[in-house]
């Protein structure tokens, strides 16, 4: 197989998985998702010669960078932040009070709001992208003992702030491994 | 029972079973992308270059209005600023030394960044075909804790380069023949001057790289990416003798950073510089030798690009920190 052709494979095999990952970080603007995406194909087609056999880690990786490019120089990086809930939140802009918040799962993205935005990252991937940890080292650029540590690390503090956000749940330990981002049914109701 | 990566799967806020971005083969505007991508391609790459040289700062504003500060026909004929041009000297002093003597410095020292800066700025506009020398311009910001403060910046004057055209005074006014281009004050919030790094950075380089990296992505894990970020913050903050240790211990991490010797700014002052060669461009990094502060950051091509009239060894941008 081309080198193009491999492109063109993979193109079409996670057009939709790329602009869901969009998607999330863009708080799902329509018009904004496919200008990015648009972008991390064209950018990806510049580098396609460096494609790897499995290759939606790499493209994630290259959307990291295309989210950031975009909104940077134009000063939507702020706004973006906000939006993922980071600013907002440390400001006291935003309240999500408790579990019983009208969108489900909110009190979740609350907590998740109120870490870094590294340790969000590493958690949208695993949970959201559903990577593995060798996969999640791919899209951070670090080795995957680095990534099990940044993930650990980041569900633990993923844990602490649910439980202050509710005192009442009390989240089991969750075993890392290196499917953990598959392993498991989404609670639809966001908690036991 | 769930656990936290389960809570969190269930507040995915995009399905991949529902909603526009769900699985299913691609529909026609998806099909239309593909097949335009070569072409685009190359379009795209001019609009890239074309942004370059504004988008890489948070002060893009400044760099915006440099842009267009050439088009304005008052001024006296404008020249491509020279590069800096490194002496090595045997009384160099070494990026380790100056790193100590940094942390000497803030060892004993209570004095804390303050928001805003002082800084020259000059960018070659890189637009394809066209020759887009501009003015420097020099800015001062000013701003507090709640986000409100104040602007100056000021066109150069070409007959006298590298003099500064702001008094810093209260209010700090411009002086000699500097055309102001812009004077704001702003209300409290988040506005140009502060957009970045509004939170106050914290102590310890790293921290303070994982700080950057929050508005730079990258700046944790690629040095043009750091040295790119570090600039952004220098145009937002003025950092204290604790920060500039922090900058510079950054910067002493950077693999592939050489000593390039020492170098008179295009300010007059005399500093230790280092060079990072990276994909077609040289970042010359002019540290003061006595205490870290970062006075200089210049990026020259090390390839020619005939599309935007560049040649090796020509300037593409420099910052002057003034303060």
């Amino acid at each position: 197989m081309s080198t193009d052709d491999a492109f063109d494979a993979a193109y079409r095999e996670h057009y939709w998985a790329v602009s869901r990952f969009v998607a999330r970080r863009l708080d799902d603007q329509a018009w904004e998702v496919e200008e990015v995406v648009a972008e991390v194909f064209a950018v990806a087609w510049r580098r396609r010669a460096d494609l790897p056999e499995s290759p939606l880690p790499w493209l994630y990786g290259v959307a990291r960078n295309c989210l950031a490019n975009t909104v940077r120089g134009k000063g939507r990086y702020r706004r973006l932040l906000a939006r993922l809930g980071h600013h907002e939140v440390t400001r006291g802009g935003r309240t999500v009070a408790s579990p019983d918040a009208e969108r489900p799962g909110s009190w979740v993205l609350e907590a998740l709001s109120r870490l870094t935005e590294t340790d969000q990252e590493v958690l949208r991937l695993t949970a959201w992208e559903e990577l593995t940890v060798e996969e999640l080292g791919t899209v951070l650029g670090c080795g995957r003992s680095a990534a099990a540590m940044r993930l650990h690390r980041a569900r633990r503090r993923l844990r602490e702030q649910i439980e202050t956000l509710d005192p009442t749940e009390r989240v089991p330990l969750g075993c890392m491994s290196d499917k953990a981002g598959r392993a498991g049914q989404a609670d639809k109701d966001g908690h036991a | 029972m769930t656990d936290e990566l389960d809570l969190l799967r269930g507040a995915n806020p995009v399905s991949a079973d529902t909603g526009p971005w769900r699985d299913r083969p691609l529909d026609a505007r998806a099909e239309q992308l593909l097949r335009r991508l070569p072409s685009r391609d190359r379009r795209r790459r001019t609009v890239q270059r074309t942004a370059w040289s504004v988008a890489t700062a948070a002060a893009a504003t400044v760099v915006a209005l440099a842009l267009t500060v050439s088009d304005s026909g008052s001024s006296p004929a404008v020249a491509a600023p020279r590069p800096l041009v490194a002496h090595v000297s045997r009384t160099d002093v070494p990026l380790a030394e100056i790193v100590r003597r940094a942390r000497a410095a803030a060892g004993g020292s209570t004095e804390k960044s303050e928001r805003g800066s002082h800084v020259q700025t000059w960018a070659l506009a890189m637009e394809s075909g066209k020759d887009a020398v501009t003015l420097p311009v020099e800015s001062l910001t000013r701003w507090n804790a709640d986000g409100s403060g104040s602007l100056l910046e000021v066109a150069t004057d070409p007959r006298h380069p590298g003099r500064p055209v702001i008094a810093d005074g209260t209010p700090p006014h411009a002086v000699h023949d500097g055309e102001v281009l812009r004077k704001a004050t702003y209300p409290p919030g988040i506005h140009g001057a502060n957009q970045d790094y509004f939170e106050d950075p914290p102590a310890g380089a790293a921290a303070l790289r994982e700080y950057l990296a929050v508005w730079s992505p990258g700046a944790d894990r690629d040095a043009t990416e750091l040295i790119s970020a570090v600039e952004s913050f220098l145009t937002v903050w003025t950092p204290g003798p604790r920060q500039r240790a922090d900058i510079v211990t950054l910067l002493s991490r950077i693999e592939g950073l050489r000593p390039a010797g020492k170098v008179t700014d295009r300010v007059g002052r005399e500093g230790q510089a280092f060079q990072y060669t990276h994909s077609g461009s040289r970042h010359l990094i002019v540290l003061d030798p006595d205490d870290g502060r970062v006075l200089d950051v210049e990026e020259t091509a090390t390839r020619d690009d005939p599309e935007y009239r560049v040649k090796a060894g020509d300037v593409l941008s420099y910052r002057a920190w003034m303060s």
